[in-house]
């Protein structure tokens, strides 16, 4: 664990903050955390109002600028509407009078942390740009590319309802996502406790306190993670069957992609230091698969919830894998 | 498409050839036919076997075995009307050849249908499952309302070896259920349920508990055979069976006496001469020809000369060598002749040898009878009661080589008292006798008046020449039949015959008796090894007794035959007898019943045996899996290192798992320690150490150490409460460790 205790060090700092910040969601917080150390991005489906923004923002707060001459904020928040374009996100080539040159001006997406709200509302152009920027962490404008920042990391929103009037993800495109996150309503004690600390909680200085991570710590630790956690060949093993297994299921029209089991290593390996271990187990398996495979997968019409169906298939696989442990 | 079939279907390779076999063993059993059935059967199933992976329609396959079938059938009718091939094999040949191929199409086309339409329909299953079925109902139809012993070619061979068939019936039934549950388990896999083979089982089960053996009737009345064992349960000479009629006790048509039903006191009166009927059945154990060319069976002796005729001696020293009564005793080494109150002269060993022959009675008889010279007798077992009243076994000293050896044999013996040569020697003071044997020896050369045996041939040959054999005889009411017999008109049966040898070689001073039993011509015995005696066997001989040969028979057989040729006995009756009267039954009494087999009794055997078996089976299992799970408890104190972990987590999962707690099927690990830990804190600790090294860096050493951990769980384990009947006894349930995940 000694290579490992800086990693574990910033998440735990990014958890404290995080989950001081927004009350009953200290599962979506892991998960955020476990797809910001597995360099992937999340897409969060819930009601407005529920503290997303907060989510994201708090995130954008707790990591520390360290690059100070690269002018990227550590926060940007994008409100997709239909009349959006392309160039409101990336950014666009202004004539500068004075040089008599284009200078680019940067958009939104150049951040640490970018909260996308509502993506399904905006035109696919849009969109597109924005998952491109998302898949190759760059943007081009005027066949000129711009990098983005290492640390990019993007959580998207969509309303469950009210779907009127919107451009719905296609599959092909949530697979950018590594986690798609339903949220449900938070209980009863962490909404009373919300209302509680709404003051403190708008001071923005209560999180003051608590330490942030630099900027590089992240990218640092994102490393560290994918070098250092060990992942068993039967873990991976486990996780081909469960693909497998979900294919040949007859409800099931199109199966993850081995591109998301790619996708799912780093995933497995932050979640497993995230519950302080230096391997994998079925555990983290169990925990991560809904969030990763389940907006993968093609249903035919009229079938059952994904979820099940993959729990349906993962079921035997892991029980088995368990079992195997005890074998000599 | 169903998925080729894999397991079953060379049992079926088995099963639908065998059927077809037998079915055309049943209605054609000429030679090669029911085979070419087998293989257009088993020709059958392997075309279905390898044409199930291909995309045929069901109708494609039926249509095409029509197809076969008329095409086989045309092929056929057009070689019938083809002369030259019938002429080119010979009509005999072509038929032959012509019902092979009949039965190929048969069994081949049949097969082709059930197979392909038990693969696709159930309603097809079910009549594959019924045509295996109707081939035993067919078989088994003549024996329909429980008679088993109709006439049929399946029990006669049984019945006719003297065996039960009621095993028979029990192994054909069991074969048609292992047949339909090798048929219905051949279903294809998506229909077949896990409790067929069960049910059919119990089906089994059931069926021997429904059909009571008192059920199973004997159908003696229809075919006259009586009970078994009965005296109307004979068989006639020609093979058939006798109609019971009022059992007549002097039925033995023996040309001598009418008044009884065996040889015993020769009389001369009179017979008219019924039909004979079997006596005996005798199986020889060795080859033998006798010299004088017929088997002499001897059952009693005549010496006493009482003025008349020869009659028993009364006196204890005559005629001992033949038995009294019938033997008790079984076949022993030490068995004593005197036992039977015989005593036997001793014989040369160099001109007799010993011969066994088994005699089965036939009939109600006084006393047993063997091949001269009888030396031992020893009871068997009746090999069947239903057709033999007895059985027992002779050793005899048979007489070997050559008549010319016995020339220089004295006549009489030297030991004999004076008495004893008075005896054998009396005769009727009538001086013709011996004038008539002097003028006979008077031709025997000068070399041979020496020799009691060229005398003795000299007077048989006399009388062979002289006398006439009838069984109605002028003699017969004579005062004194003998006399009147020798010097009148000399016809007559063998009481005359015998009894004017004995007198003639009386007088000529050669000790001489008459012997009464049976004579079979040695050419009935046809070369095989068993002989049929019939009531006209009966017959009365003389002997005459020589030194170191003892009594030798020495038959008068007249020239001139008044009688018909005996009827001859069919040599394969004759066989068949001899076959039932040679299984032996060591372990039976004579007389002893034959025990039936019960078919309650043997199911309720079977079960017994099963449930007992069963039981010290789940015994000895329950014993190996609490000794198995008292080692697993063990086992983490023995062990270190990687395994240690493994072993001390599965202790732990064992002792939850007795307390009734598991971990559920879709639940990781740590899942399940937290799920416990509230009641055991220690488990995710252990869970993780465990998952380290299992799922862990491989060269990493173990997080944390062992022992403490399991000790720590296992305190914590001895604390929990454990609700119901697990707290107290949940250590004797020995499926606990199975059921660990």
């Amino acid at each position: 664990m000694t290579h490992l205790e800086k990693p574990r060090e910033v998440m735990k700092r990014l958890e404290d903050r995080l989950k001081h910040a927004v009350k009953g969601r200290a599962s979506i917080i892991d998960l955020v955390l476990v797809a910001l150390l597995a360099d992937g991005h999340v897409l969060l489906e819930d009601y407005p109002g529920s503290g997303k923004t907060t989510l994201a923002k708090a995130l954008g707060d707790s990591i520390i600028d360290d690059l100070l001459d690269d002018d990227i904020p550590s926060f940007r928040r994008i409100q997709f509407t239909p009349d959006l374009l392309p160039s409101d996100i990336t950014g666009v080539s202004v004539f500068d009078t004075n040089s008599s040159t284009f200078e680019f001006r940067r958009g939104p997406v150049f951040a640490y942390i970018v909260l996308g709200d509502e993506i399904n509302r905006t035109s696919p152009k849009v969109q597109s740009a924005m998952l491109e920027a998302m898949a190759e962490k760059q943007v081009t404008v005027d066949n000129v590319s711009y990098p983005l920042d290492e640390l990019f990391f993007v959580i998207a929103t969509q309303n469950p309802l009210d779907l009127s009037g919107t451009y719905p993800l296609p599959v092909a495109q949530l697979d950018r996502f590594l986690f798609k996150i339903r949220m449900d309503f938070i209980e009863r004690d962490a909404e009373i406790a919300v209302l509680n600390t709404r003051m403190e909680r708008a001071a923005r200085s209560s999180m003051e306190g608590l330490p942030a991570v630099n900027r590089g710590e992240v990218v640092e630790a994102r490393k560290l993670i994918q070098e250092q956690v060990y992942l068993h060949p039967n873990i991976n093993a486990c996780l081909v069957d469960i693909a497998r297994a979900v294919r040949s299921h007859p409800q099931v029209l199109q199966g993850m992609s081995t591109r998301s089991l790619v996708l799912m290593a780093p995933a497995l390996q932050a979640a497993a230091l995230l519950r302080g271990r230096d391997y994998v187990t079925d555990d983290d398996v169990q925990w991560l698969a809904p969030y990763v495979f389940c907006h993968r997968m093609a249903l035919a019409p009229g079938s059952g919830e994904a979820a099940q169906i993959l729990k349906e298939a993962m079921a035997p696989v892991l029980d088995k894998l368990s079992r195997t442990t005890l074998k000599p | 498409m169903k998925s080729r079939p894999r397991f079953f279907w060379w049992t079926l390779l088995i099963l639908w050839p065998a059927l077809a076999y037998w079915n055309q063993s049943l209605i054609t059993p000429l030679g090669g036919i029911p085979w070419w059935a087998g293989v257009g059967a088993a020709m059958a199933v392997l075309v279905w076997h390898y044409s199930t992976g291909q995309n045929f329609r069901c109708r494609a396959v039926l249509g095409a075995l029509l197809l076969v079938w008329l095409l086989g059938n045309g092929v056929v009718a057009m070689l019938d009307g083809a002369s030259s091939l019938s002429l080119a094999l010979g009509s005999d040949r072509w038929v032959l050849v012509r019902q092979s191929l009949g039965a190929w199409l048969w069994a081949f086309c049949m097969v082709g249908w059930l197979r392909a339409l038990s693969w696709r329909f159930p309603a097809g299953a079910a009549l594959e499952l019924a045509a295996a079925g109707g081939v035993f109902v067919i078989a088994l139809e003549a024996h329909r309302d429980g008679y088993i012993n109709r006439p049929f070619q399946m029990v006669d061979p049984l019945w006719l070896r003297g065996l039960d068939p009621s095993a028979l019936f029990i192994a054909v039934g069991s074969l048609a259920l292992v047949a339909v549950c090798v048929l219905a388990s051949n279903r294809p896999g998506n229909r077949r349920p896990w409790w067929d083979l069960p049910l059919l089982l119990l089906l089994l089960m059931v069926l021997y508990l429904a059909v009571p053996a008192n059920q199973v009737k004997q159908l003696f009345e229809k075919f006259g055979m009586g009970k078994p064992g009965g005296e109307e349960n004979r068989l006639t000479p020609e093979g058939g069976l006798k109609t019971p009629g009022p059992a007549s006790p002097n039925s033995g048509g023996t040309p001598d006496p009418n008044k009884k039903p065996n040889p015993d006191e020769p009389s001369f009166a009179d017979t008219s001469k019924p039909k004979p009927v079997p006596v005996a059945v005798v199986v020889f154990q060795d080859d033998y020809e006798p010299l004088s060319g017929a088997y002499y069976f001897r059952q009693t002796s005549e010496s006493q000369f009482n003025g008349i005729k020869l009659v028993h001696s009364n006196d204890d020293r005559f005629d001992r060598d033949n038995a009294l009564g019938f033997p008790t005793r079984f076949h022993d080494q030490d068995a004593q002749p005197e036992e039977l109150g015989m005593r036997v002269p001793s014989l040369s060993k160099f001109l007799f040898q010993p011969l066994k022959t088994r005699v089965a009675l036939l009939d109600q008889h006084p006393r047993p009878f063997g091949l001269v010279n009888p030396l031992h007798y020893w009871a068997v077992s009746n090999p069947d009661p239903d057709r033999f009243q007895k059985a027992y076994e002779v050793e005899s000293m048979v007489l070997g080589g050559d008549y010319r050896a016995l020339i220089p044999n004295k006549a009489g013996d030297q030991d004999w008292a004076a008495d004893e040569w008075s005896h054998y020697l009396a005769g009727p003071a009538d001086p013709r006798y011996k004038e008539l044997a002097d003028s006979i020896l008077a031709k025997v050369p000068e070399a041979g008046r020496d020799s009691a045996l060229i005398r003795a041939v000299y007077i048989k040959q006399w009388l062979d020449d002289n006398c006439t054999y009838s069984l109605k005889s002028p003699s017969a009411n004579a005062a004194d039949p003998v006399s009147d017999f020798l010097f009148g008109q000399r016809i007559g049966y063998c009481v005359f015959t015998s009894h004017s040898a004995c007198y003639l070689f009386r007088a000529a001073g050669i000790p001489a008796r008459i012997s009464d039993g049976y004579m079979v011509d040695a050419k009935q015995r046809g070369g095989g090894s068993s002989l049929l005696i019939r009531s006209s066997d009966a017959h009365s001989w003389p002997e005459i007794y020589l030194q170191d040969v003892g009594w030798m028979d020495l038959d008068i057989s007249p020239k001139k035959n008044l009688e018909p040729e005996k009827e001859q006995v069919d040599n394969n009756l004759q066989q068949m007898m001899g076959d039932m009267a040679r299984k032996d039954k060591k372990d039976r009494r004579p007389e002893e019943n034959r025990p039936t087999i019960d078919l309650h009794q043997l199911t309720l055997w079977f079960l017994r045996t099963l449930l007992t078996g069963l039981l010290s089976a789940l015994l000895l299992g329950w014993l190996a899996m609490l000794l198995w799970k008292l080692w697993r408890r063990r086992a983490p104190f023995w062990s270190t290192g990687r395994e240690q972990a493994r072993l001390a987590y599965l202790c732990v999962l064992d002792i939850l798992s007795e307390q009734g707690v598991r971990r559920r099927p879709d639940e990781s690990c740590e899942e399940f320690a937290r799920r416990m830990s509230e009641e055991m804190p220690g488990l995710l600790a252990l869970v993780r150490v465990h998952l380290r090294a299992r799922l862990g860096p491989p060269q990493a050493q173990l997080e944390r150490e062992v022992m403490p951990l399991l000790k720590e769980c296992l305190s914590q384990l001895r604390r929990r409460k454990v609700a119901g009947w697990r707290g107290y006894l949940g250590w004797l349930d020995p499926t606990s460790p199975l059921r660990v995940r």
